[in-house]
């Protein structure tokens, strides 16, 4: 993935399509995002929301993409994609599909001071992203770091990070999933 | 009911919160109180075969669920915050969001004033299972004969170890106490050994104080030590948090008829006197005032959920003297509204302990007899052992 993104960029900084594409492709996932997003809290049917979910999780992985953040595209299209939406879609197989197809459309006050929540929420990141000098910050934190780092590809500073800095959490994260297996096993059984 | 995976996820929870005061680093306060809440939704629904356990644990969980996602987005936005604190830009709006985005998420672990909804059901489903599930234990002999090894330990516990379960319980506040000590010294944790042993009693008391031990401990780093210099706005914020829980906590605790209920609402203010605690901070002691007032917390709700049907008039008084310094120390840093709210919400829950009291003495129900032949004695020694330990944190 890396190596193909690698490729593209070589290949459209010869014609000087870069920046245009770029923009073309942060219009084109957002508005996928978007629709998917919609669609996943509208449908009807339960699989077509667990599907329109899985579109979405694509589409984020494929931001990361253009953030020049590989590893962890390609870690959520693995966690996110395969793991955790073909759960879900197993756990929606189990429900009895005919008595949700009826429309419950009904617009309460919780609805109502739900929206006012999410929209005040949203208001509030997209003023807050506006004026945070992101320049200032990557300039100061990129005089912190070791000189090599630059030099590094991204996978290897994760590593680097969580064999050094995070190394307790990594392990404790271990833990947290046996006991997750232990719990599913027990609450599960007969 | 096995006792292997019991036993496991009562030790895991423990280590979880462990963990969560012993935090030196973001990602530490995120993973810890995930392990937390993962192996308490577990433990609440240990008991599958009664349905409002399930239902229980079912609004636990996606209440849990909620709130980590949400304490998630503060942590990514607790890095950018850590950016703009390099680049000593202290009144940007992603301060704020980041600070409110955390007050969100800690307030559901902690549940005080507008999240609480879970914590009756909660304390409800799971008391009404482990409950009946021992008075059947204890006063059937026939059912004892059965081989069912977490009830066969816990109410061992319970009928002989109470004395020095309190003396336990003091010593191990006393090892939390020293743990915020060092956050006013801003030194770091080497070693933590909180809230642990004293939650193989009883499993609700166990969730109840554990979360809110620990939470109100991480609570108290994160605010002073990464947010030092927006004080003001997490003051006013923590401020509403607390009269809200004050307020709702003890009215609507006037109004319930189940006694598991009454004592989750009670719960619910008991936190909001703690978030006082947090506020007053630094100057005056406030530190010692809220582990005094959580010493006593502990103490009084282990004592609660032990004899739930016995008050005995001991745990509101040793309360009392809590609450007492903590307005004190309030009033000093200048609080006036919050410790006046505080004071008139104290005398509303005076009013429901001594209707539990009443209840009591008219002598309703026939199993208060055993457990008042148990407990004669024990009021009056833990009496002393709570006075001394008054005059210890004085010192």
């Amino acid at each position: 993935m890396k190596s193909i993104s690698i490729y593209l960029s070589l290949i459209l900084h010869r014609t000087d399509l870069l920046g245009p594409i770029h923009n073309f492709l942060l219009v084109f996932l957002g508005s996928s995002l978007i629709l998917g997003s919609l669609g996943m809290v509208l449908l009807t049917n339960p699989i077509y929301s667990a599907l329109s979910l899985g579109l979405v999780l694509v589409c984020i992985s494929l931001f990361y993409i253009l953030s020049n953040s590989h590893f962890v595209a390609a870690a959520q299209l693995f966690i996110y994609v395969g793991a955790i939406n073909v759960l879900i879609l197993f756990a929606v197989m189990f429900m009895n599909g005919s008595e949700y197809y009826k429309d419950f459309n009904l617009w309460t006050i919780g609805n109502g001071l739900t929206s006012l929540v999410c929209t005040s929420i949203l208001v509030s990141l997209i003023t807050t992203i506006l004026d945070t000098s992101w320049y200032g910050i990557i300039w100061t934190t990129r005089s912190n770091q070791i000189i090599e780092q630059d030099l590094l590809s991204n996978s290897q500073q994760i590593g680097i990070h969580l064999a050094i800095d995070f190394f307790l959490p990594f392990e404790f994260i271990s833990i947290i999933l046996l006991v997750a297996l232990i719990g599913a096993i027990v609450v599960a059984r007969q | 009911m096995a006792i292997a995976e019991f036993l496991l996820f009562v030790l895991t929870t423990t280590l979880g919160g462990m963990f969560l005061c012993g935090a030196n680093d973001l990602i530490t306060i995120f993973v810890a109180p995930e392990c937390f809440s993962l192996c308490s939704y577990l433990l609440s629904g240990y008991t599958k075969k009664d349905v409002r356990s399930n239902e229980a644990t079912t609004k636990y969980l996606l209440m849990g669920g909620a709130s980590s996602s949400i304490l998630v987005h503060e942590i990514e936005l607790q890095e950018i915050v850590n950016g703009l604190i390099n680049t000593q830009m202290y009144n940007s709006p992603g301060i704020s969001i980041a600070l409110i985005f955390i007050t969100v998420g800690i307030g559901f672990k902690l549940f005080p004033g507008p999240s609480h909804q879970w914590t009756p059901d909660l304390y409800e489903g799971m008391l009404h299972s482990w409950f009946s599930s021992f008075r059947d234990y204890e006063c059937n002999r026939s059912i004892r004969r059965q081989k069912d090894h977490p009830k066969m330990i816990i109410s061992w516990l319970l009928r002989t170890n109470q004395i020095r379960w309190f003396f336990f319980s003091i010593f191990l506040t006393c090892s939390y106490g020293t743990k915020v000590e060092k956050i006013e010294k801003n030194q770091s944790f080497t070693t933590t050994d909180e809230g642990f042993l004293e939650k193989l009693r009883i499993i609700i008391a166990f969730l109840s104080v554990t979360s809110k031990v620990a939470a109100s401990a991480s609570a108290t780093r994160i605010f002073y030590i990464p947010f030092y210099f927006s004080s003001n706005e997490w003051h006013i914020l923590l401020e509403i948090l607390a009269i809200l829980s004050m307020i709702l906590g003890n009215l609507i605790a006037i109004t319930q008829t189940s006694m598991k209920r009454m004592l989750a609402y009670s719960s619910i203010g008991q936190i909001g006197y703690v978030i006082i605690g947090i506020i007053v901070g630094d100057s005056n002691g406030g530190y010692a005032s809220m582990i005094t007032y959580m010493l006593f917390y502990i103490s009084m709700n282990l004592g609660t959920f032990a004899c739930i049907v016995l008050f005995g008039g001991l745990p509101p008084l040793a309360g009392f003297f809590g609450k007492l310094h903590l307005f004190w120390c309030g009033w000093q840093v200048g609080l006036y509204f919050l410790v006046s709210i505080g004071l008139l919400t104290s005398v509303v829950s005076i009013y429901y302990y001594l209707k539990i009291i009443k209840l009591l003495m008219t002598g309703r129900n026939q199993e208060i007899t055993p457990h008042v032949r148990n407990y004669k004695r024990s009021p009056l020694r833990s009496t002393n052992s709570i006075e001394l330990s008054i005059l210890f944190f004085q010192n």
